[in-house]
């Protein structure tokens, strides 16, 4: 079982590899897209049902032993990351399959999707901390390069400050990898927790300085305030499908790295961290959704909106409580499917009302019924209204911050909801509301909603099933702020083959 | 020894730093290719400093160097090539395509 670990690298390495010579082709890289994601989202369940008791799978590459060879984990969390990237995945693709977009399909689109896949996937299995940092600059230069895809004006000017923001931010995850590696010799996860564990007090500092270079490191890929403001300029600029993969998955990879890196490695120094995290959680949340009121573009609005659901999941982990994590891991779950959505769904407005302007949109209700009726569910979910998804991840947020005592935050949570509301509303009255500004509204296919419709739906199932997910993201957070079965398995003395 | 790659390092930060900030798009290039060679040093003096010492274990040898960090180092030195090479092409276009090279971002909205 623990072999199959592999599949979510290689496998979308192999797609893409495969999707480069059929270009030219767009009807059969989309059909080999959609099955290659398809299967990866098979591999992802099994990979979920083998490790929803506890087990956690060791695949070590070439047999090598840790911590001198390289290993992939998968634990719960693994799971829910490689579960949620498969389901976005496949949502984004069959959206680009039910209405193309030529002018993409033109381009290398499909192959980079999936180095990009490759990337995220690789950096949720690997166990190791230099290649986090190796599937990150996967991920990024395939995000550069889907970012900056058709290359407008706009947005090469977005992409050049994202390149360097993140550039500059690599450079910091390796001063911060190599003063760890310097403290250590070693830099794979669960050695590191011992061998951080077992540092004396002459190295604290130095171990706090590779603490923090890595806390701002993932506060910048995960888009925390005030390391945020790329992402607004950045992820509307390119087409919906590469906004809807980017604000779906992309930036929850910091946020995973924040919580792997925190409980696996400073676990028993993390404390100084835990308190900027939460601080920055705070700080995210109302600003992210203050800069979103004043946003007229639609999908524009909708980024600054990330920086602000990025607040909520970091102010979850910053508690560092069981209850907090996995509150924060529920969150995550809920909020990628419906951000996933709603960026699916602008897409659809804006090709619908001809514009990408609030302003310039109206009467988007009255051209398609069916688009309205999945938006205001993704909307109310997302400002957490019950009884979706959106109100039960806000509603224990908001009690795991009560049992922790952080009133501040509590306020907050609420306070950042109901602007959030505030701005949805907005959207509704412009875009949804009142007359089409254009005499001849224009049509777009209807195949184009099913995605949408179907990570809605889904949105909507787990709040049906919120319990059981409950339950499970507890245990995903006892499992996580519990290291040592994540230590010991890793560190087993595996046999060669 | 250590003292000098110590200054080295620190130099191309600040030099890097500061090239970063300047407005036009070549210079932050430049800066951004200073601070990797900066990280670079760093990772390669965290296998420990020495001199003469090879990362081979031959027989006799008493000094060996430690490869794993080389190896990181040519890892991050191959990384660090392709984006800045990437970053060269995104500042050209987009010179191209604005007519400046200033990096501030003003972007018409709507």
């Amino acid at each position: 079982m623990a072999d199959l670990l592999v599949a979510p690298v290689l496998w979308p390495l192999v797609t893409a590899i495969v999707l480069l010579s059929l270009g030219g082709r767009p009807g059969v890289q989309r059909l080999v897209s959609l099955v290659s994601q398809a299967c990866l989202l098979a591999v992802a369940v099994a990979l979920a049902v083998a490790v929803k008791d506890g087990t956690v799978l060791v695949h070590r590459l070439g047999g090598w032993p840790a911590p001198f060879g390289i290993v992939l984990v998968a634990d719960r969390l693994t799971a829910v990351m490689l579960l949620l990237t498969a389901v976005t995945g496949l949502a984004v693709l069959l959206y680009e399959a039910a209405a193309p977009d030529r002018e993409l399909e033109r381009l290398p689109f499909f192959p980079l999707f999936h180095f990009l896949l490759m990337g995220l996937d690789g950096a949720f299995v690997t166990g190791d901390l230099f290649n986090l940092f190796v599937f990150f600059e996967v991920l990024l230069i395939a995000s550069y390069a889907l970012a900056t895809l058709g290359a407008s004006a706009r947005q090469l000017r977005a992409g050049l400050q994202f390149v360097v923001l993140n550039l500059l931010s690599s450079a910091l995850f390796l001063f911060g990898v190599g003063t760890l590696y310097g403290l250590t010799g070693t830099l794979n996860l669960a050695d590191l927790a011992g061998k951080v564990e077992a540092l004396g007090s002459a190295d604290a500092g130095l171990l706090r300085v590779a603490m923090m270079s890595l806390l701002v490191v993932f506060a910048a890929k995960a888009a925390l305030i005030p390391l945020a403001f790329w992402l607004p300029d950045t992820y509307p600029a390119p087409s919906p499908v590469v906004s809807a993969m980017f604000g779906g998955i992309a930036t929850k990879v910091g946020v995973y790295a924040l919580l792997r890196v925190f409980t696996t490695v400073f676990d028993s120094v993390r404390g100084p961290g835990a308190e900027v995290l939460l601080v920055l959680g705070i700080v995210s949340m109302l600003v992210g959704v203050l800069g979103a009121v004043a946003q007229t573009e639609l999908r524009r609005l909708l980024s600054f909106h990330i920086v602000s659901q990025i607040g909520y999941l970091v102010f979850g982990i910053g508690l560092f409580t069981i209850a907090g994590v996995g509150a924060a891991i529920f969150y995550m779950v809920h909020y990628t499917i419906v951000k996933c959505a709603l960026f699916l769904l602008s897409g659809s407005a804006e090709r619908l009302g001809g514009a990408r302007d609030l302003k310039q949109l109206g009467g988007l209700a009255h051209q398609s019924p069916a688009l309205a009726a999945l938006f205001f569910v993704g909307a109310i979910s997302l400002a957490g209204l019950p009884p979706t998804s959106g109100f039960m991840s806000k509603a224990f947020l908001a009690s795991a911050a009560i049992a922790d005592g952080q009133w501040v935050g509590v306020v907050v949570i609420f306070a950042a909801g109901l602007l959030t509301l505030f701005s949805m509303t907005k959207i509704w009255t412009m875009a949804f509301w009142g007359e089409p500004p254009h005499a001849a509204p224009q049509h777009a296919p209807v195949g184009m909603l099913w995605a949408a419709a179907l990570l809605v739906s889904f949105s909507m199932t787990l709040a049906l099933a919120a319990d059981p997910l409950f339950r499970f993201t507890q245990a995903t957070a006892t499992q996580l702020l519990d290291r040592t079965g994540y230590v010991a398995a890793v560190l087993a003395p595996g046999a060669r083959p | 020894m250590e003292l000098l790659v110590a200054i080295a390092i620190g130099s191309l930060v600040a030099a890097g730093v500061f090239l970063i900030l300047r407005p036009t798009g070549f210079p932050v290039v430049l800066g951004l290719a200073l601070v990797s060679h900066a990280v670079n040093l760093l990772l390669v003096s965290m296998g420990r400093v020495r001199l003469g010492s090879p990362p081979l274990v031959a027989d006799g040898t008493t000094a060996t160097a430690d490869p794993l960090a080389q190896a990181l180092v040519l890892t991050a030195i191959v990384i660090s090539f392709g984006m800045t090479a990437f970053l060269l092409v995104l500042a050209y276009r987009g010179y191209q395509r604005a007519g400046t090279e200033s990096v501030d971002l003003e972007i018409e909205h709507g």
